[in-house]
């Protein structure tokens, strides 16, 4: 009974898409890009989501292109869009300057720009915390291993963030996220922000209690 | 279970209830215009404003206005409108012929309703060198419609001086009662002109009738939707028996330097939307199907083309309004002379939105870098790698390599002639290294949106282009000399500016030579009231007359209100 229950709401849901594909027409046509290739069977932990997830982009022009499913490739820095028709398409990077991941329940949202630091090139960064500072992370990965299974060849990668906190118009890249990290940064507010974390316990555990802590030191950094 | 199954099937029917059913239909639509008088000169300019109301606070951004008279169209702008507003103004052609004309303005939405629910407003327009009128007095039919008459508004105009000289600064000031506020919108029209005693008889709007029904499309959608940020180009498309040809991909595109192209899809009756961005505004479009039925049909919509008819009101010739007309013809004949323009633009953008097809090619190749080679296929061969044309059916088709498989695709890669799609590079064949600027490949299958390529070969030539002028509120009326055999060509007109009418100050009394013999004072269609009196002040011309002051505008219901004064210049 239960099979035919799922089948039945699979089909009626089924028909509900179909009606409203019609009117997705136009919102796609700005989309461009290339047939891509997934690279991930053989390398892996490449994608920041390797499931495809909801998502939508925002393009040069403007708009904003939503109810799409998509993946980021962290070793690429592209954004790859499932399509019904074609499979995998890598999405311009020229055309795409913004896109949003639903991932966790959660909005992730990742805004192309180049970081004056050194020679950094245009990348997608994602926002971790924007008010008074603003916390970005870059979700790179690094190669860890490789290993043969069956005579193919598997290359693993791992998470390499990169973090950057821009303070007015400053731009800090703390090697680690951590408290440490920032009293090093900024040693002449070190009291300041020490006194913070006694009152408020905070913590550098995680990048959630990283994040935490910018937040609520962020009038101590912004202060002359 | 059984219940369980039942919940299911009625939240799934639900579903589908609000995907074929929207949760709110779209209000209808209404346009309302001014314009700074009723009777022009030919070679005048009539300055206008225009406003969608609606229930709705997402009006439509992009509106059209024409001017036509019993026989033809001379003018046909889009506007694009902010907040549902727009201003501007266009110029009568100086070689109209005297008679009825009628200015007629709607939006897409507005489609819907019928044409009956269409803006419209009767003009005289007196050609310069027509000192008879006979025209005005044969034409017209008494069968003419009605037109509205304006309220009243709780509103004053208040004025320093009601008697002035020449170039003296008239200043005054528009009161708005407390409970204006309540019943109209805040931002009015104010027109200072010179006063024909005998305009009561002369017609304002027509009424308009609106359709309850509106039109659908066999999907129940509605057959023109709103336009919020760029036009939609309707059509359809038949085969050489006219028999609609259903889910046909056609193309949209633009001669330029970079390969642009906006797809649409037909339905089952044939008929296709294409939503045109502003990139393609002022530039001539040409209209591909995909699969190139040499004897398909390609109808574009001509939102201009009306079916409805116009049949002008006739005036009566008063002395008074003879006197009126044959003054204005020698005012406007030393206005000419002098080459007056009173008229200032302000520039306004509209994103673009260009449709490109990629941004980076996998390779450029300037056959100019290289011996000169006297063909495509030579150059293709030669120059230009992982390119094969091949000879398919009388046609000349390119071949890519996958850069992933670093096979040839077994479908031909899509062409671009100077950023235009074609189908065949036959018409082509002969072009040597000398008319190519550039070629650019794209190595891997390119998506759109919901099309693909099996590769792109862009070639961009070196031909001289000849870029039609486009002025504002005209449609360009070349094509470039590349052609592109199968293509429709469809001249895409230009968004009209918004003019403010800038009359001259003479804050220093001194007379300037040139003589000012303007009968239109003042002119400000973007007044915007606030609760206390708001001051107004500008300069009386050379032209000794009565002049009336014209405070206009409308009410939230939709209805307009008109509150005069008056004042005389003497010499």
């Amino acid at each position: 009974m239960n099979k035919r229950l799922f089948w039945i709401t699979c089909f009626i849901l089924c028909l509900t898409m179909t009606a409203v594909a019609q009117d997705r027409e136009m919102k796609y046509a700005q989309l461009t890009g290339i047939e891509y290739t997934d690279p991930g069977l053989t390398n892996k932990g490449i994608y920041l989501n390797e499931d495809f997830v909801p998502g939508s982009v925002v393009l040069n022009s403007g708009d904003v292109v939503s109810g799409l499913y998509l993946r980021y490739n962290n070793l690429t820095d592209q954004l790859i869009w499932l399509t019904k028709e074609y499979g995998q398409v890598k999405l311009d990077k020229l055309t795409v300057t913004a896109f949003y991941l639903t991932l966790k329940e959660t909005s992730a949202y990742f805004r192309q720009m180049r970081l004056p630091l050194g020679d950094s090139l245009p990348a997608y960064y994602q926002d971790l915390y924007k008010g008074k500072v603003t916390l970005l992370v870059q979700r790179k990965v690094s190669h860890a291993s490789d290993y043969y299974q069956n005579k193919t060849h598997y290359s693993v990668c791992k998470p390499n963030p990169q973090y950057y906190l821009v303070v007015g118009n400053k731009t800090y890249h703390p090697s680690r996220p951590t408290i440490k990290t920032i009293y090093a940064l900024f040693p002449e507010k070190k009291e300041q922000i020490q006194h913070l974390v006694r009152t408020l316990h905070l913590k550098d555990r995680s990048e959630a209690e990283f994040t935490e802590f910018i937040r609520e030191v962020e009038e101590s950094l912004v202060m002359e | 279970m059984k219940k369980q199954l039942i919940h299911s099937i009625v939240a799934g029917v639900s579903l589908i209830a609000l995907a074929f059913f929207p949760a709110k239909a779209d209000p209808p639509e209404k346009v309302q215009v001014q314009t700074d008088r009723e009777i022009y000169i030919a070679g005048e300019s009539i300055y206008y404003s225009i406003r969608v109301l609606t229930s709705d606070s997402a009006a439509s951004n992009i509106g059209y206005m024409l001017l036509r008279n019993t026989g033809q169209v001379f003018n046909q702008l889009y506007l694009h409108m902010e907040k549902g507003k727009a201003y501007g103004s266009f110029t009568i052609s100086d070689t109209l012929k005297t008679g009825y004309y009628e200015i007629v303005a709607f939006t897409n939405f507005m489609r819907n309703g019928g044409e009956d629910a269409y803006y419209r407003k009767q003009i005289i327009v007196v050609n310069r060198f027509d000192d008879q009128l006979d025209n005005l007095v044969k034409q017209g039919s008494d069968k003419g419609e009605s037109f509205f008459v304006e309220h009243k508004a709780p509103l004053m105009i208040r004025l320093d001086k009601d008697s002035l000289s020449t170039r003296e600064e008239v200043r005054l000031t528009v009161k708005p009662a407390t409970s204006f506020f309540n019943r109209y919108y805040p931002v009015v029209t104010v027109s200072v002109k010179q006063n024909i005693l005998s305009t009561a008889g002369i017609p304002r709007e027509a009424v308009s009738h609106e359709n309850e029904q509106y039109a659908e499309r066999s999907d129940k959608s509605l057959m023109y939707p709103k336009e919020k940020t760029g036009i939609y180009l309707d059509g359809y498309i038949t085969n050489g028996d006219s028999v609609p040809l259903s889910n046909e991909c056609l193309y949209l595109s633009t001669p330029d330097t970079f390969a642009n192209l906006q797809y649409a899809f037909s339905d089952r009756e044939g008929r296709f939307r294409f939503y045109v961005p502003g990139y393609y505004m002022g530039k001539p479009l040409f209209i591909t199907a995909k699969n190139h039925k040499d004897d398909c049909r390609i109808v574009p919509d001509d939102k201009f083309r009306l079916r409805s008819e116009f049949r002008p009101i006739p005036v009566e010739m008063t002395h008074e309004l003879r006197k009126y007309i044959l003054e204005s013809q020698e005012l406007v004949r030393i206005r000419k002379s002098y080459q007056i323009n009173s008229t200032r633009s302000i520039p306004f953008r509209v994103p673009p939105r260009i449709p490109y097809v990629y941004r980076e090619a996998s390779a450029v190749i300037y056959p100019s870098h290289f011996t000169r080679l006297n063909d495509l296929k030579e150059i293709a061969g030669n120059i230009v790698p992982d390119l094969r044309i091949r000879e398919m059916n009388g046609r000349y088709l390119p071949f890519m390599v996958d850069y992933k498989t670093r096979q040839y695709f077994s479908e031909p890669a899509v062409i671009f002639i100077d950023g235009v799609p074609v189908h065949d590079l036959n018409p082509y064949r002969k072009w040597s290294s000398d008319e190519i600027s550039r070629i650019e490949l794209c190595k891997a299958m390119r998506v759109k949106g919901e099309i693909a390529f099996p590769g792109v070969v862009a070639i961009f030539s070196n031909r001289e282009k000849k870029e039609p002028g486009v002025k504002q509120g005209e449609t360009p009326s070349s094509v470039p000399e590349v052609e592109f055999p199968g293509a429709l060509s469809y001249p895409m007109g230009t968004f009209s500016e918004y003019d403010l009418y800038d009359p001259p100050r003479y804050p220093s009394k001194i007379s300037a030579p040139v003589p000012d013999f303007r009968q239109l004072l003042y002119w400000n269609p973007n007044l915007e009231l606030n609760e206390g009196s708001l001051p107004v002040s500008f300069y009386t011309s050379d032209w000794p007359s009565d002049y009336i002051i014209e405070v206009s505008g409308y009410s939230l219901e939709g209805e307009p209100f008109r509150v005069t004064s008056k004042l005389t210049v003497y010499e």
